[in-house]
């Protein structure tokens, strides 16, 4: 429904305001700074005692991979960040924390703009020395820091505007027409099932053969080999993609509803578009994979690989998240948009997405396309990689039992 | 229509170890015996024939083709290896269906095939069962019935009674002699009695060399037995 003008409230949104993102920051970097030089000195820090270790640790960054992790400095690096706070506010950390009431608990970055300290410790600087300031700050601690530039926005918020609410509610009904917002949210939660889940089903139905003792009887017919793994590709790909079409079935059929009852158009067709374009290239890497790993290998080895490499897409994917609050995931595996709105971003980034999806559905059907071309020798009995593992083991327990023969 | 297979100077070595060596064959349309011990090559003979494995040296040709013509021999073979199953969740019926369906029989040909096929290999009352519930014999019998679904020329089969009880083992021999009508059947084993009572023709491989290839009876020959007769073809006392 449209925001109500008469409530005054349309929520808050991140910002960069100079009086409170400064202050806010200098406030975290100090609580980090004091934490990690008393874990790293045990220097009898008074204030240190009763806090968990884990926020000890030293400042919190991210992985390349999106990991949370703490970084303790040298004693160089903690030294220049002493220097930086002091130059920007004129105190020590020790000074700032007193200022603030003590020591507190590091927040996650994304919450860190519900502290409010403007006006309790003084700015010296500019914005634009600050920001070149926390720049190395970010350097120092080795990036991905909450220091580093574009994440200075998550340190302050502000009230959203009517206008604003406005703009953001018409995107949804007029530019998304409701079901397209709401499709790209639900992509956004079954992208990450299906990159974690989805390399079960090729890798399962591949391995039946040899567990029924099936590869001879099939490998003898004289279907051709191209026309045996598509058909098997694309079961497997309609397998992957059949429960989140049938699930989107129900949030479609309850916009229809009340669509029709409020009278707003909805598409009916968004779920679908989503699952086609956003998940299903997904699908297909992952599946071709499967097919490649599974036909060459005759082992589930598949399953860790796609498994490792869907994780690190998605911790990868989350760190654009991240970066730019409705982040469309670079040129990651897994497509993330946490949102629902955003429009515009998603039709700023179209060509970018388009061809991160074009590069996943490429890729799957290539892989796909090579695994016919690798079951074709091995139905040829040109490539048995399973059998030369079991033939190099089965030598090394005779060798090896021939010398404790000896 | 051609169901002879000439072999010349076959050979198929797996790094330095030799399965067959410089095999010659000429097998024409019946039930043609192929005898030997376990690692004797009648695997490895069965597996080139049925375009599964690739030769070393010599030439093939099956039914007219030469080995290279891969998709076309798998058209007019029927292959049941010696250790086989089928997916154990899967009726009789739908077991054919599928494999049917892989041979590239259209939708009315494996709908009027399979009934006839289970007929012939005695399976027909079970064909609703799943194949899990199927006696070691019955999944023989279905082995023989995908073998010989798509009404191949030549059938070549792995060791078939292996594991069977006597009264099975009678009733397979005999569907094999009477599927040998028309067309080609290399039958492998490695028991003697299977080959002296189904086979007027017969070639011994030992240790991936050709032993001996011709009638029954030539094999025989002056010795008292066909057990005899084989010790003495490997030259073992």
């Amino acid at each position: 429904m449209p925001p109500d003008e008469r409530t005054g409230d349309f929520g808050r949104v991140n910002a960069v305001i100079p009086e409170k993102t400064m202050p806010n920051a200098c406030a975290t970097l100090a609580t980090e700074y004091l934490y990690e030089r008393g874990n790293s000195f045990a220097d009898g820090y008074s204030d240190i005692s009763g806090v968990p270790n884990y926020i000890r640790q030293g400042y919190m960054s991210y992985s390349e991979l999106g990991f949370i992790q703490r970084k303790t400095l040298s004693p160089e690096g903690r030294s220049e960040i002493a220097d930086i706070l002091y130059r920007i506010t004129g105190l020590t950390a020790e000074e700032i924390s007193s200022s603030i009431n003590g020591l507190y608990e590091p927040l996650p970055f994304e919450y860190r703009s519900e502290n409010d300290y403007s006006g309790r410790i003084p700015v010296l600087v500019d914005y634009g020395t600050f920001t070149k300031e926390m720049r190395r700050v970010d350097q120092i601690i080795g990036g991905n820091s909450a220091y580093a530039e574009k994440k200075l926005i998550l340190f302050a918020t502000r009230e959203a505007t009517y206008e604003e609410k406005y703009a953001e509610y018409e995107g949804v009904v007029k530019d998304d027409m409701v079901t397209n917002a709401y499709a790209r949210y639900y992509c956004d939660y079954m992208m990450i099932m299906v990159a974690l889940l989805c390399i079960f089903i090729p890798v399962s139905l591949l391995l039946r053969d040899r567990r029924a003792r099936m590869s001879e009887l099939l490998a003898s017919r004289s279907v051709g080999s191209a026309q045996f793994i598509a058909v098997r590709y694309a079961a497997s790909v309609t397998m992957a993609l059949l429960p989140v079409f049938l699930i989107s079935l129900i949030p479609t059929a309850e916009f229809i509803v009340w669509g029709g009852r409020h009278g707003i158009r909805v598409d009916p067709f968004a779920f679908i578009k989503y699952e086609a374009l956003w998940l299903l290239p997904t699908i297909l890497a992952i599946t071709g994979v499967g097919f490649l790993l599974t036909v060459l290998t005759d082992t589930p080895v598949a399953i860790p690989v796609q498994i490792a490499w869907s994780w690190i897409a998605i911790m990868g994917t989350g760190m654009a998240l991240m970066d730019i609050q409705s982040g469309v995931g670079g040129w990651w595996l897994v497509l993330r948009f946490n949102l629902v709105g955003g429009h515009d971003t998603i039709m700023a980034n179209a060509t970018h997405i388009l061809a991160n999806r074009v590069l996943y559905a490429a890729l799957g059907i290539g892989l796909m396309l090579l695994t016919v071309a690798i079951y074709e020798m091995r139905r040829k009995g040109r490539i048995d990689v399973l059998g030369k593992i079991r033939f190099a083991a089965a030598n090394r327990k005779i060798s090896d039992s021939s010398v404790a023969a000896e | 229509m051609d169901t002879e297979i000439t072999i010349a100077n076959l050979s198929k070595r797996y790094g330095k170890t030799i399965a067959l060596d410089g095999v010659s064959l000429h097998i024409k349309s019946g039930l043609y015996g192929l005898l030997g011990q376990n690692g004797a090559g009648k695997t490895t003979l069965m597996r080139i024939l049925a375009t599964l494995l690739p030769k070393s040296e010599g030439s093939v040709s099956v039914g007219g083709f030469d080995i290279s013509q891969a998709k076309d021999i798998r058209r007019i073979i029927g292959y049941l290896p010696q250790e086989f199953s089928f997916y154990p969740s899967l009726r009789v019926r739908e077991a054919l269906d599928y494999l049917g369906l892989l041979s590239g029989m259209s939708n009315d040909e494996r709908k009027t095939r399979i009934p006839d096929v289970l007929r012939c290999v005695n399976l027909y009352e079970d064909r609703n069962k799943r194949v899990k519930a199927l006696s070691g014999g019955m999944k023989r019998r279905l082995g023989i019935a995908q073998a010989i679904l798509h009404d191949p020329r030549i059938l070549i089969v792995g060791e078939p009674t292996a594991g069977l009880d006597p009264v099975e083992r009678i009733h397979f021999r005999e569907m094999l002699a009477a599927l040998a009508e028309g067309r080609t059947v290399i039958f492998s084993t490695h028991i003697i009695e299977d080959i002296e009572k189904t086979c007027g023709r017969l070639a011994v491989l030992n240790r991936g060399a050709l032993v001996f290839n011709g009638e029954l009876a030539d094999f025989i020959g002056s010795e008292d037995s066909m057990e005899a007769a084989y010790i003495r073809a490997i030259g073992e006392a």
